[in-house]
């Protein structure tokens, strides 16, 4: 029987946000009210193993994980000042020290999303804990298990919180992107996101946030997982920031 | 096919002689890694799992269920450093190693340890020139990764056994600290086992009369173990069952000591 939550990641996590309208994280804590919450917007998977490896130790058969796995690029930079997050150098010098670091730890970096789903397999084979995982992407960088091994105390989800956060938005709008080639269709996407004045808790709609917390509900009681909605969410632009034709 | 990743316990140029050996070693017998017919050997003194896993990114993905990947899992601070280009060598005894540059806890840097330093006869002079060089930016890429390089083991051995999950093959892992794992021997099963004790004790216990804590100045045997550990590590392999390395067999007078407890040669 799950007693705690515990919740690790990004912008997706985040909860800043949970008066304005009912939350994925606050209807966890609705129904598990010992439910902690490490969600910091712009933190990669670097900055929530910081507090994972504490935790690790303690967790057992009456907790359940949830995980937004974001980009291994994310690199928490000098742990002594792990809120400076993706800070711009302060001096050329601690510029180059950066990239030093960068350049030494390369691999480890490009392959550590593949790193931290292993532990926290392992993890829920060895604490017997219930892990729940979400990927912004599900490219191969992102992830390497996938849904391979999903099972009653391991759970990744097969659609990524960046393709959900996309595929919010009512299809035309979705269609202009691919009007500009594969190429630049990414970078209009992100671009209109950012770009949209219908501000969405979370980056997702009340909707949205609803699935969330069923998808997690499935996993934790047996039951069916639902998939996240799609063409749901219209934006609004000013036009002076972004044209949408 | 065998593939085997790790340091010094596996390093087939203590074997060939390419090793700037400061003892004569004994190579009267065939190594472990010598015993399986023919295998890719990718382990080399010194290293830590940093440069290890580097080796194994670039074929874990072609692993199937006829291969078999052996890795040493060692010293989890041994961080191969970034060397820019102006400091690569081709010679061999110039050519910077940089798992000689250690972190040191208490002094919160990275130290270059007196064994290489100018005055030292192991000098070398790029490696003190990159250091003095590169020492802020080496301490800043520490602290920035402090807390992956503790959790290095833990993280190393739930991927390997992730590979022997998703791609079939089998994985034997050794560890040279086994105080650091996380799995231990909890998740061995017919693709994955897991040998849980350190090589770094197994190699020390080889002793008669062990005293604690202190390393052969000078390695006289092939790889840190005697021929009959070579046999264990040969059997531990074949059989994928758990068996105790021979202890207190081997006269520890030729081993001059090193001077500082604690320090172990990786030459």
């Amino acid at each position: 029987m799950i007693k705690r939550v515990t919740i690790y990641g990004d912008s997706f996590a985040e909860p800043l946000w949970e008066y304005e309208h009912p939350t994925w994280y606050g209807r966890l804590k609705d129904r598990w009210p010992e439910t902690v919450n490490y969600g910091k917007s712009g933190a990669g998977p670097m900055y929530s193993f910081k507090q994972f490896y504490q935790d690790l130790p303690k967790l057992n058969y009456e907790d359940l994980i949830v995980f937004v796995i974001s980009g291994p690029d994310r690199i928490c930079f000098n742990s002594e000042a792990a809120d400076q997050m993706r800070s711009a150098p302060r001096s050329k010098e601690e510029a180059m020290a950066m990239n030093f670091a960068v350049d030494t730890f390369h691999d480890e970096t490009i392959f550590g999303n593949w790193k931290y789903e292993s532990l926290l397999y392992a993890a829920s084979r060895i604490q017997k804990c219930k892990i729940f995982i979400w990927h912004l992407g599900m490219k191969e960088s992102h992830s390497y298990i996938k849904t391979s091994l999903n099972d009653d105390y391991f759970y990744v989800h097969n659609e990524s919180l960046g393709e959900a956060c996309s595929n919010e938005y009512v299809e035309e709008e979705r269609r202009e992107d691919k009007k500009e080639g594969a190429e630049k269709e990414e970078g209009r996407r992100e671009m209109r996101e950012y770009s949209d004045l219908h501000y969405r808790v979370n980056h997702l709609t009340e909707m949205n946030h609803e699935v969330m917390y069923k998808q997690i509900a499935g996993f934790v009681d047996d039951a069916e997982i639902p998939k996240f909605l799609k063409n749901v969410h219209k934006g609004s632009y000013n036009k002076d920031e972004f044209v949408y034709d | 096919m065998i593939d085997i990743y790790g340091d010094s316990f596996a390093d087939p140029t203590w074997r060939d002689g390419q090793r700037p050996s400061h003892a004569p070693v004994d190579t009267n017998f065939t190594p472990w890694y010598e015993r399986f017919g023919e295998v890719n050997n990718f382990a080399k003194s010194a290293v830590g799992p940093h440069y290890c896993f580097q080796e194994l990114y670039k074929r874990y993905k072609d692993y199937t269920k006829d291969d078999h990947i052996i890795f040493i899992i060692s010293g989890n601070d041994r961080i191969h450093f970034h060397i820019p280009k102006e400091f690569e060598r081709e010679d061999n005894y110039q050519r910077i190693c940089p798992e000689d540059i250690l972190w040191v806890e208490r002094k919160g840097h990275t130290i270059l340890p007196g064994l290489f330093q100018k005055n030292s006869k192991n000098a070398k002079i790029p490696l003190i020139k990159w250091y003095d060089k590169y020492r802020p930016h080496m301490d800043y890429a520490y602290r920035t990764f402090k807390e992956e390089i503790e959790n290095m083991t833990e993280k190393s051995e739930s991927f390997l056994y992730m590979i022997s999950r998703l791609q079939q093959c089998k994985v034997t892992v050794f560890l040279l600290h086994a105080n650091c794992s996380y799995m231990g021997d909890r998740l061995n099963d017919d693709l994955f086992y897991l040998h849980n004790y350190s090589l770094m004790d197994a190699s020390n216990e080889e002793f008669i009369e062990f005293d604690a804590n202190r390393f052969p100045r000078w390695e006289l045997r092939q790889n840190h173990f005697s021929r009959e550990n070579h046999d264990i590590m040969e059997d531990i392999i074949r059989t994928r069952i758990f068996k105790p390395f021979k202890k207190s067999f081997i006269d520890s007078t030729p081993f001059e000591h090193h001077e500082v407890p604690g320090s172990f040669i990786y030459d």
